[in-house]
């Protein structure tokens, strides 16, 4: 189970991972399966460039073995846990670590992401407050922040809750707390789709912040398999008690009965995936007959705004190169990665500026970290489409034909199949500036017309302490948005905060339906400018 | 210049070269009279002149090329701007056409085929024919083909027929399509039977009964409608009226039509190639199955064209096993071959007994990969792009990407002897089977869409 360099020359490696102390026991008689995967699609056997992950399909009596094995594992104290982290992402960042080579061979011909990206994204880790984490576990919002927005226990940024209920506000009159606690969960299982990294590192994580840790089993995903298990055997290698609960497998959602009695012994699903995947695991709930609480992460839409403020010549080529480099961070397939970018008229520069500034930080920027998915064509047909707007005055192309990315400004009128249109159109490096004469027109215009449900974040660039802040923080949270986050910080999802409208607490207390978002900063100009200083990317 | 029938004589390097050429001088000449064709080229930074490895650069997308009134008008319904549509439509094609041409127009017109139809008489005398896609996105691409751009085609298509499926002047022709439509298939049937003197000869017959406007389809589709209390009505009335009349009237109709038209030909020993799309097919070999099936006289044909565009309870295979088992020509089950094409394009593709699909050998068809270059295989797959110089006529240039991903062989100048079509059919060709919609791609990562 230890890295493999065997299996890295082959271009196979495990899409499992199991314990160490439980794996000879666990994989007694377990037939091993392979799937093939080449950028983030799954293909046939032997496809030239393909990578195959391995995984077992256990007898019933491994996975008996398993849950017990799990259950029985001792407590691991989160301090450990940080320690060991860190040093295990050191190891991921050394290019001559061999924990850096084999996710280096594995990940980019398997998830499309390409090598330079991946290093970059993965420094979200090495900068996990885990300690912070497991504080905010066991931090509850007050009611107050039924209200308004409350601040958040020593870190930045402050949480408002959003009642679901019609007349849910009313709660707010007289409920005393917002949320009740109840035992924890004993036992944690995740499933993580899709292509992007670390899905099922977050939902471990996530599980291990919990005191005493539940037995935890994660469906890994098929088209991102080897990351999360090279991570928990480097983890293992430092201290086996630190992972001893955690099992991440691949099973055939089709296999009902498996799926089955694996859902009846949840207590929590934490589900990290599409919309349409999250549906089919709460049927298999229901006939599961089930009960578990269910955490929901599915596909969501993200977008950014540019305050006025900030289109003077010193801010713009600070905002610029961060809000390229939040849309090509995951090639903006995403859920954190901006679909519009919302610019304020009326400052110095206008948003046509700003999409020249975007565009020309995007041409180092797509050097350094270059597009693994995006299809050129797809880029090709929408500079086509919009070129035909410019004919009209309805949109500038601020890009070339040539570029592996579009930068537009669009200024056509929106009817709903209209910003649908837009929305979908703002992919694979696609940057869609849409002029709006004041930020109080982003919630009011837009962001109602959406599904709440999708909404996730708002990347900022603006002056947190002006007067219409809240006022603002707070429509857009109405509307569905979970998370206020400063630009530039999209490939750093803030875990402390609200992920999808929930937070760290969620995983032992109850509450009423509805959401929590967060603000992740106190002086947003302030974080802007660090993060701008920390990236380099200035001058981009 | 040499006419398209003595292409089929050429030897594929002499008629790859000559194509080849033909596209440059092409280009030169659309590139100094078409204004929409001009500012795609500038966008890519090509010139009045190009190389063949300028090819890929020139091509625009059928997709968006003839659609693209909506996104610079910033409407779907260019009836209601009647001249900004005509100021498009001029901008569209490679003759001058000055706005005093179409001051003759309304300030807007009830309906989008009035207006087509409006501008057909104000341009009679350069024999405009407008045509649009089957438009069920009600989004149609509208073209305009003059008096020799309209002839060509028909002379494409009905050789087509003619060289593939060997149909030829004695035969009587069904058309399970109305008459009276601007859907481009079924307006070139109309036209090129009536220039070929089959309808002087009363050998054909159309046998969907109401004319289908583009209107008609776009309500009966109703994903484009009408702002306001007109598209309510459209939503809530129209539509569901014009469905029910479709299923309940048109269709019954049109299968009885059909069924009568092939027993009269079975009576009387005419040979037959009875085309329409397959659903509407299946209907007629339901209804025949019902009355045990039919034998024909031999040597006929059915063609299916248009595709699969609707929901549907039968797969196409399922669709052409259904025919085979009703229809018989000469006691023997009766020929069954598909027509790939599009309305942007002055060509069919018809399909070999082989089951591949044979491109005109007057195109100089390749495809592209994902980023829009051209591979240069014998063997390739890609989205199908197409050169039509000899075919295409001059009132736009006839250089287009489409939104198909096929499997081609022997396509551009690569054509390789030994890969040739077992059907003997020294062209460029389609693989059975590999013709796909390349724009529908895998959802990856964790963005939303709405």
């Amino acid at each position: 189970m230890a890295l493999n360099t065997h299996d890295c020359r082959a271009l196979t490696g495990a899409g499992y991972w199991i314990p160490a102390a439980l794996r000879e026991q666990v994989l007694s008689e377990a037939t091993l399966e392979t799937s093939w995967g080449l950028r983030a699609q799954l293909v046939a056997p032997q496809t030239p460039g393909a990578t195959a992950a391995l995984w077992p399909r256990l007898r019933p009596e491994g996975w008996r073995a398993l849950w017990e094995g799990l259950r029985a594992a001792p407590p691991v104290s989160v301090a450990a846990l940080e320690a060991a982290l860190q040093r295990v992402m050191a190891r991921l960042r050394d290019p001559q670590d061999a924990l850096h080579q084999a996710a280096a061979t594995l990940l980019p011909r398997h998830t499309g992401f390409q090598t330079a990206m991946l290093d970059f994204a993965f420094g979200f880790f090495e900068h996990l407050p885990t300690e912070d984490l497991a504080r905010m576990v066991n931090w509850e919002p007050p009611a107050a922040a039924r209200r308004g927005f409350v601040p958040l226990p020593g870190m930045p940024g402050s949480v408002r809750f959003f009642d679901a209920a019609p007349l849910g506000w009313m709660r707010g009159l007289w409920a005393s707390a917002l949320t009740r606690p109840i035992p924890l969960p004993r036992t944690v299982v995740g499933y993580a789709a899709g292509n992007i990294p670390g899905a099922a590192l977050l939902i471990t994580l996530l599980g291990q912040l919990l005191n005493p840790q539940p037995a935890l089993l994660v469906r890994n995903s098929r088209r991102e398999p080897f990351f999360t298990p090279l991570l928990l055997a480097a983890l293992e290698e430092l201290d086996p008690a630190l992972v001893a609960n955690v099992a991440v497998l691949i099973w055939d959602y089709d296999d009902a009965a498996l799926q089955a009695s694996i859902l009846r012994e949840a207590d929590l699903l934490l589900l990290v995936a599409g919309d349409g995947t999250i549906a089919r695991l709460e049927e298999d709930v229901r006939r599961a007959g089930a009960t578990p609480r269910i955490h929901r992460h599915g596909h969501k839409i993200s977008f950014l705004a540019v305050e006025r403020s900030f289109l003077t010549a010193e801010r713009l080529s600070m905002v610029a190169p961060l809000a390229a480099l939040d849309t090509l961070i995951w090639d903006q397939n995403g859920c954190l990665s901006p679909r519009l970018h919302f610019v304020e008229e009326g400052g110095a520069f206008t948003p046509e500026d700003y999409a020249d500034a975007v565009t020309e930080a995007l041409r180092p920027l797509s050097l350094r970290f270059p597009g693994g998915l995006p299809e050129l064509r797809h880029l090709h047909s929408r500079f086509d489409k919009f070129q035909s707007l410019a004919v009209g005055g309805r949109a500038t192309v601020h890009s070339a034909y040539d570029d592996p990315f579009l930068v537009v400004v669009d200024r056509r009128p929106y009817a709903s199949a209209t910003l649908a249109e837009a929305i979908n159109d703002a992919r694979d490096r696609t940057v869609i500036v849409r002029p709006v004469s004041g930020l109080e027109a982003i919630p009011r215009d837009y962001l109602r017309r959406l599904p709440a449900r999708n909404l996730q974040t708002l990347s900022v660039a603006l002056d947190s302490h002006g007067q219409d802040f809240l006022r603002f923080a707070e429509a857009v949270g109405r509307c569905g948005v979970t998370a206020l986050r400063t630009v530039g910080r999209a490939a750093f999802p803030g875990l402390t905060h609200s992920w999808d409208g929930l937070l760290p607490c969620d995983l032992r207390t109850v509450r009423a339906l509805g959401h929590y978002t967060t603000c992740e900063f106190d002086d947003a100009v302030a974080q802007i400018r660090e993060t701008a200083s920390k990236l380099g990317l200035e001058g981009c | 210049m040499l006419e398209l029938p003595e292409f089929y004589a050429l030897p594929p390097p002499q008629r790859d070269q000559r194509l080849i050429t033909a596209v440059m001088e092409q280009h030169e000449w659309h590139y100094s009279r078409n204004v929409a064709y001009r500012r795609h080229c500038t966008s890519r930074g090509i010139g009045a002149r190009i190389s063949e490895s300028d090819f890929a650069r020139v091509l625009r997308p059928t997709a968006q090329t003839f659609k693209s009134y909506v996104g610079e008008l910033g409407t779907a319904f260019p009836q209601d701007c009647p001249a900004d549509f005509a100021r498009w439509l001029a901008e569209q094609i490679s003759v001058e056409v000055l706005p005093e041409r179409w001051r003759g127009l309304r300030a807007r017109y009830g309906s989008l085929e009035a207006l087509l139809a409006a501008l057909e008489v104000l341009f009679a005398v350069e024999g405009w024919r407008i045509a649009t896609s089957s438009g069920t996105s009600g989004r149609a691409s509208i073209m305009v083909r003059d008096e020799e751009t309209f002839s060509l085609a028909l002379d494409s298509f009905f050789l087509g027929i003619q060289h593939a499926w060997g149909i030829d002047l004695d035969y009587r022709l069904i058309f399970v399509m109305p008459e009276q439509t601007r859907i481009a298939m079924a307006q070139a049937a109309r036209f090129g039977t009536e220039k070929l003197g089959y309808a002087a000869r009363g050998q054909v017959a159309y046998t969907v009964p109401f004319p289908a406007s583009p209107d008609v389809i776009r309500i009966r589709a109703a994903r484009t409608l009408r702002p306001g209390i007109r598209g309510w009505l459209e939503r809530q009335i129209a539509a569901p009226f014009m469905n029910w009349m479709g299923e309940h009237v048109a269709m019954p109709r049109s299968i009885r039509g059909t069924v009568d038209a092939l027993r009269q030909s079975a009576i009387a020993g005419e040979k037959i190639m009875l085309f329409g799309g397959p659903i509407q097919l299946h209907g007629v070999a339901l209804a025949l199955r019902r009355d045990g099936g039919l034998d024909l006289p031999p040597d006929c044909l059915v063609g299916t064209g248009g595709g699969m565009k609707e929901a549907y309870a039968y797969s196409y295979t399922e669709i052409r096993r259904d025919i085979v088992s009703t229809l018989r020509s000469g006691e023997q089950p009766i020929r069954i071959r598909d027509v790939y094409g599009m309305a942007e394009a002055n060509w069919g593709s018809f399909e070999c007994p082989e089951g591949h699909y044979h491109l005109p050998p007057w195109l100089y068809a390749l495809v592209l990969d994902s980023a829009d270059e051209v591979i240069a295989a014998p063997d390739a797959e890609g989205v199908l792009a197409f050169f039509d110089p000899f075919g295409g006529g001059k009132l736009f240039p006839p250089f287009f990407k489409t939104t198909d991903r096929v499997h081609l062989i022997n396509g551009g100048r690569w054509y390789d002897p030994a890969r040739a079509c077992p059907c003997g059919e020294p062209t460029a060709y389609i693989e059975a089977g590999s013709i796909a919609r390349a724009d529908l791609f895998d959802e990856s990562g964790c963005a939303g869409q709405v």
